[in-house]
């Protein structure tokens, strides 16, 4: 029958006996997983956000898209880019949420003069 | 905390001192890789990658740590939500990689029946467990890191024990 001193020895034995190596690989591929070191990566947000908004807008204006479809290819594409990582950030989904929120206005507003 | 870490954590919060990072990530991968390595039956590639997510939320976040423990401990913390979120992502985690049975069987049939045994208990006894046995741990850090009292921890550490030694018997028997 194994006792407790058994078991605590077989699991001492176990736990310890896992050889990582230095880690020389993995530290390097962590440093090259994140984001650059950019002072003005903000800037560089909101441009690469407007830019993308700017790219659904010319879609929707050609007719391809309703402007609901535009809103919402609009959040899809943005949580897809956050997800993946730093490609996209909160600035971006800020950025988006404005954009979108003055286009909900405008067209609330125009229905309204327009009725 | 110690004031080497301090100095550090201050370093990557206040000026996003990579060399800073790089030192933590040095001094902190291989308890983290080796934990995930026995959370993940051994499976190398796969420790590997969740640890590397641990680093990441760990960078992300560091602003948030308030050194209210030790780095290593919060980082532990990291590390057992990453655990569990990868379980949700995958749903199913019960079986031993083949590659791995390979890995300890070259080992020790020992270690292999006490590595297939683990992947039988739930992933909170598995995690419970090999905090309690992880270097440098104490049961009050496990219960920081599980966020649970340390009375819990004593009573399941032993539960999670005492299921371990029925599962590795009815093992021992099975094989003779």
């Amino acid at each position: 029958m194994m006792d407790n001193n058994d078991l605590d020895q077989m699991m001492e034995s176990f736990l310890a006996d896992e050889h990582v190596d230095n880690g020389e690989a993995f530290v390097a591929n962590v440093l090259t997983t994140l984001p650059p070191v950019y002072k003005w990566w903000w800037v560089q947000d909101i441009v690469q956000a407007f830019g993308i908004f700017v790219a659904l807008l010319i879609v929707w204006k050609l007719k391809f898209l309703t402007p609901g479809a535009f809103l919402l290819l609009m959040s899809v594409v943005g949580e897809k880019l956050q997800a993946h990582n730093h490609l996209f950030s909160h600035n971006n989904l800020m950025t988006f949420g404005v954009l979108g929120a003055a286009i909900v206005i405008y067209y609330t507003y125009r229905a309204v003069v327009e009725s | 905390m110690s004031s080497n870490d301090t100095e550090l954590v201050a370093l990557i919060i206040a000026q996003d001192d990579r060399e800073a990072f790089e030192s933590l990530l040095k001094k902190y991968q291989a308890p983290i890789r080796a934990f995930f390595r026995k959370m993940c039956g051994g499976d190398g590639e796969l420790s590997d990658d969740l640890a590397q997510e641990t680093f990441l939320k760990v960078y992300r976040h560091l602003s948030t740590f308030q050194g209210n423990s030790q780095l290593l401990t919060w980082i532990y913390s990291i590390a057992r939500n990453v655990f569990y979120e990868h379980l949700r992502r995958e749903e199913k985690f019960t079986e031993l990689p083949e590659s791995e049975e390979m890995s300890y069987t070259t080992r020790s049939e020992e270690k292999l029946d006490i590595a297939k045994c683990m992947l039988q208990l739930t992933p909170e006894e598995r995690l419970i467990l090999t905090m309690a046995y992880a270097q440098g741990l104490s049961q009050t850090e496990v219960s920081e890191v599980l966020e649970i009292p340390l009375g819990t921890v004593k009573t399941r550490t032993l539960q999670a024990k005492e299921k371990l030694r029925g599962l590795l018997q009815a093992y021992s028997e099975r094989s003779l």
